[in-house]
């Protein structure tokens, strides 16, 4: 059973699973990768490329188009908002797509995002027309003010880049999802195993974004389809309604009626 | 149309030194391998539309950048 449709800034996906294009040991992994996430969304990137090697984003580009995805482009490697900005308009212009996944960085060591620097980018980009997806820390006022400044979409990190620590503040993404209950929100970065997507897609999370997790597997591929379950599942179960907790055992067995009478202390 | 100045002029092309008679973009790319395909081409800070590569004339001391699509996470 396949969870419900959603809508992205007007785009209707069935797939919660965001997949990055990075970090593969071939090309051809990279492609079997993504079919077998079941993603409809990759992320892409763009670089100056030396005269001679024209050809190698030709090539990256014929592979990626074949695959029939939406494309995200981002702003990696951005640590002023200057930078970021001018990244995301080359990128509309090579992708030809309005969508930008918005990295602003602050900190080299743990590549963490500048939430002053990724705020004011939003605030530009979103006016120059673009649908601006931020990767961003979990605070909730800077989400809030995100929000507020027009995303419709938010991407707030589990745990750093690259990680695989999964969610470290499980408190501040379940806040974010009861105080933002309008956004869509996509747990990015720091997803390691397929159990801590469950959990992110468990709390209401709308969607996952990773790479690192996939890409860096023995088996990507396997990996890949690993993830697309339990994303599925996690969804499946946050539409189900998850059982509230208890503090003290409840039987499942009736007791009514049981044939046999004892007291217990 | 390939428009071409008898003295090559000096520019920086993705941060390097280079000289070239093509003034003409749309020739100098071809010069250096882009051609067709998908690449976004950057002078001077100001993204240079598809559509106009044929007409922009290069000048002396003009920073070029050059982006292909690469893979990103």
């Amino acid at each position: 059973m396949q969870a419900s449709d959603w809508t992205v800034y007007g785009q209707t996906l069935s797939s919660r699973l965001f997949i990055g294009t990075a970090l593969y040991p071939s090309p051809q992994v990279m492609c079997d990768a993504i079919k077998a996430s079941g993603a409809q969304v990759i992320t892409v990137s763009l670089r100056r490329q030396s005269a001679g090697q024209a050809n190698s984003g030709q090539q990256f580009w014929n592979m990626i188009e074949a695959l029939g995805c939406h494309l995200l482009p981002n702003t990696a490697g951005c640590y002023s908002a200057a930078e970021a900005i001018k990244t995301a308009h080359m990128a509309r212009e090579l992708f030809e797509t309005d969508w930008i996944k918005l990295e602003v960085l602050g900190d080299s060591f743990n590549l963490q995002p500048d939430p002053f620097a990724l705020l004011e980018a939003t605030k530009t980009l979103i006016a120059d027309g673009f649908k601006v997806f931020p990767y961003c820390t979990d605070d909730l006022v800077l989400c809030q003010k995100l929000a507020d400044a027009g995303c419709e979409v938010l991407m707030p990190w589990g745990a750093p880049i690259g990680t695989g620590q999964g969610l470290l503040n499980p408190y501040a993404l379940r806040i974010l999802r009861e105080r933002l209950p309008e956004i869509t929100l996509l747990v990015d970065a720091g997803i390691g195993k397929p159990s801590d997507a469950v959990q992110a897609m468990e709390l209401g999370y709308d969607g996952i974004l990773l790479n690192t997790a996939v890409a860096e597997a023995l088996e990507p591929a396997l990996m890949a389809e690993a993830f697309k379950q339990s994303i599925n599942a996690g969804r499946l179960a946050f539409e189900a309604g998850i059982m509230p907790k208890r503090d003290s055992a409840k039987p499942s067995t009736p007791t009514l009626d049981q044939p046999i009478w004892q007291q217990h202390g | 149309m390939q428009a071409e100045s008898i003295q090559p002029v000096s520019l920086i092309l993705n941060e390097l030194p280079i000289e070239t008679t093509n003034t003409n973009l749309q020739a100098f790319l071809a010069e250096h391998g882009w051609e067709q395909g998908r690449f976004v081409v950057v002078i001077n800070d100001n993204i240079i539309a598809k559509s106009a590569h044929s007409t922009f004339q290069l000048s002396a001391g003009d920073r070029i950048d050059v982006l292909s699509p690469i893979s990103g996470g």
